[in-house]
């Protein structure tokens, strides 16, 4: 139910037809491309693109669409996770964003799709691991997209929550502290 | 549960805090405080204090109704205040004044916008460095969290007399009375020290805590006494260019001083071990001194962080040099031109991990239509790639300020990210913080189309009044938040909201002219209307990104 906009993923791993604006051949949609660190290249509507402050500032310093636009700092996996989320929600007027207050950061509900798309981030072995969530986010914040670092960070909030001191450490490969440095945290 | 890279551990706290925001259970928030001393160190006294109370609010809409909120008790016998340095930590505002009767600092608790900070206990720190009025020059006031959140040093300068004044005052807060606070009360010291030229004057510590505090029981540190009689068979510190203090940083307590041929730093070393796991008290090691570069110019500002220095050379005449040096080794690692600063020497500087911000006058070849032949700069240089400019912009004020205005008011944000606030005439202007480190600096602050990025970029209006008039900003920084202290200027007959210096550019330049110390002096000082306090505007970040 992403199928929101144009999309189309030209890596080597595939080429898949996220969406397809049907509106298309009646009016051209500005696309922009996109090619990450790790060479892989995609092709998104301005639309799409204009989820992240990121390119939207990019696109009104370069007053149109620029030749294809390297993207430091972001895998194509994420990259193609970004877009996913993007797509989806191009469309949408209460994402998240900055204006936010705290509270109603931490009290917003994480929507059904939202849900799907946190649960299928996996990692290259097809397994959902929490540093693909952390590389999402970090993702996210490079390219400033405020409604997916809420959700990213949401998603890590929500996986540190029920969890004992012990599994968070282990989680986030924090090493367990020394003595002395326990009997300060005790305190 | 897979191995994960220890990247994750190590997240900024740019991510990290939105993750503990978003934690549902404050039992959560207290297990994670736990997991280790840097998520400790995080959260204390910023997450935690404001994830589960009320929603910190917008504070400084358009038509904010500009109620007084008291940093400083201001002494209603004291006039010619200025505020002069902004600092928080531990949830605790704390600021310095200074003025023709010495320093006075205080506290207050941090509140939730909108609210009135609680009016706290002045407490005279010191006052024995100059006489009332006779030396209006003082370079005083100066404060900063010492290596506790508990305590402060205040240092006072007369550099007219060669007189240095410093003292400790603690503030120690029992938990269960976080809105007490318990300076001690003033016993200024006479001690005489190097020959006379050098005068300490220093007071015992109520309230010791740590170990550090507890070796200066009794009076200063004997290792002070010897740094002042060692500083002062150095050359004469330059009038305008008095010492110093930066915070704690990797290296204890840095003590930056730029005289006339030289930048110096002293650091104070930490107390070995934590304050938490050894209380005992021991002597602490005596400051090591450390010249950082000599040079036959003189240094109107100078900037620290953890490991560089920044000190901005100019011979007023010729072209300007910023030079960075390493604060470990003092070697000289930099040099970066600054083209044309005016003869005002005012400049400002910030220095992060990434850039150096310059805040400057250049001489404008025309009268612009303040009146003014001077334009104020702010000139970005990239220091972790190709060490260039990267950007050079106007600052949109035609007035000439005072060096003081321009250098006070700019200050580093937290998380290395870049942030300014400075006044002009009536309006307070503010450089949006980079909230990604130097892409983002660069590529939002390229000139020539800054400002079409407004409010993206650069710097735009925050308040502006016709009624009011700032004398002086101090600017700090709490989780993600900027504190804004504000002092409003009132002119000599009492009128609050005249133009005033900086008014309309000229009458500086007026008062100056008018005749030796006396009108100097009231431009130095900066008239206070009684009964007006300082105020403390929070303003959070995204509020920043769409005035």
């Amino acid at each position: 139910m992403f199928h929101r906009a144009n999309l189309r993923n030209n890596s080597k791993n595939g080429r898949s037809q996220v969406g397809q604006n049907r509106n298309s051949k009646k009016k051209p949609v500005a696309k922009l491309t996109l090619i990450t660190e790790d060479n892989e290249s995609f092709t998104v509507c301005k639309k799409v693109a204009e989820m992240s402050m990121f390119f939207k500032n990019m696109l009104q310093d370069t007053e149109g669409i620029p030749a294809p636009f390297i993207v430091p700092n972001v895998s194509g996996y994420d990259l193609k996770k970004i877009i996913e989320y993007c797509s989806y929600h191009c469309l949408d007027t209460d994402c998240p964003n900055d204006n936010d207050s705290l509270r109603s950061r931490r009290d917003r509900k994480i929507g059904h799709w939202d849900e799907t798309f946190v649960r299928n981030i996996i990692n290259k072995d097809g397994d959902p691991v929490i540093d693909n969530l952390v590389g999402l986010t970090k993702a996210a914040y490079f390219l400033d997209i405020p409604g997916l670092i809420w959700l990213m960070t949401k998603s890590i909030a929500n996986t540190i929550d029920p969890k004992p001191i012990a599994e968070i450490r282990e989680i986030f490969n924090v090493p367990v502290p020394s003595e002395r440095e326990e009997e300060i945290l005790q305190r | 549960m897979p191995s994960l890279p220890p990247t994750i551990a190590s997240l900024p706290p740019e991510l990290l805090l939105p993750i503990f925001r978003c934690l549902n259970d404050p039992a959560s928030l207290a297990r994670c405080e736990r997991v280790c001393p840097r998520w400790n160190k995080l959260l204390q006294g910023s997450v935690r204090d404001q994830a589960w109370e009320p929603v910190i609010a917008p504070l400084l809409p358009p038509q904010t109704d500009l109620t007084d909120v008291p940093l400083l008790g201001n002494e209603r016998s004291l006039k010619d205040v200025y505020l002069t340095r902004l600092v928080v930590a531990r949830g605790l505002v704390r600021g310095a004044e200074r003025g023709f009767q010495g320093v006075y600092a205080g506290e207050a608790t941090l509140v939730q916008p909108g609210a009135r900070l609680p009016p706290h206990e002045t407490q005279l720190v010191t006052r024995s460095y100059c006489n009332p009025l006779d030396h209006p020059y003082s370079n005083a006031g100066e404060i900063v969290p010492a290596f506790t959140g508990d305590t402060f040093l205040v240092i006072a300068e007369d550099m007219d007399h060669d007189v240095v004044s410093y003292a400790f005052m603690n503030t120690a807060r029992s938990p269960s009375t976080a809105d007490t606070s318990s300076c001690s009360p003033a016993s200024s010291t006479y001690n005489p020290l190097g020959g006379g030229r050098w005068h300490a004057a220093g007071q015992t510590v109520d309230h010791i805590r740590t170990p550090w505090l507890a070796s200066c029981s009794g009076g200063l540190h004997p290792s002070f006494s010897l740094w002042d009689q060692r500083r002062c068979d150095q050359s004469s510190l330059d009038f305008d260019i008095a010492g110093r203090i930066f915070g704690p940083t990797l290296h204890g307590l840095n003590l930056l001083f730029s005289t006339e041929d030289a930048v110096e730093l002293w650091v104070l070393p930490a107390p070995q071990g934590s304050e938490e796991s050894d209380p005992a008290p021991h002597p602490l090691p005596p400051p090591s001194r450390r010249w950082i570069h000599k040079t036959p110019h003189s240094f109107p500002s100078t900037a620290i962080s953890d490991t560089l220095v920044a000190a901005l050379t100019s011979d007023y005449e010729t072209e300007s040099e910023i030079h960075i040096l390493s604060v470990r080794t003092g070697a000289h690692l930099l040099t970066l031109p600054l083209s044309g600063i005016s003869n005002s020497g005012a400049c400002a500087l910030i220095l992060t991990r990434f850039h150096v911000l310059v805040h400057h006058e250049v001489p404008r070849d025309t009268e612009d239509e303040n009146g003014s032949f001077v334009e104020n700069r702010i000139t970005v240089f990239d220091l972790a790639g190709s060490a260039t400019r990267i950007a050079s912009f106007h600052a949109r004020c035609g007035a000439l300020l005072p060096p003081n205005d321009i250098h006070m008011s700019l200050c580093a944000g937290a998380d290395e990210r870049c942030f300014g606030f400075f006044t002009v005439c009536n309006t307070i202007v503010a450089l949006e913080p980079c909230p990604r480190g130097g892409d983002a600096l660069v590529r939002w602050w390229t000139p020539p189309r800054l400002e079409s990025r407004l409010p993206r970029a650069g710097f735009y209006e925050l308040y502006r009044s016709a009624d009011l008039h700032m004398a002086s900003t101090r600017v700090a920084w709490h989780d993600m938040s900027a504190l804004v202290a504000l002092v409003p200027l009132v002119r000599e007959d009492g009128v609050e909201g005249a133009a005033g210096f900086g008014g309309d550019g000229m009458h500086a330049e007026e008062d100056e002219g008018e005749g030796g110390d006396e009108a100097e002096a009231r431009s130095i000082g900066r008239r206070h209307r009684d009964g007006v306090d300082n105020w403390v505007w929070r303003l959070a970040a995204p509020e920043l990104r769409d005035p």
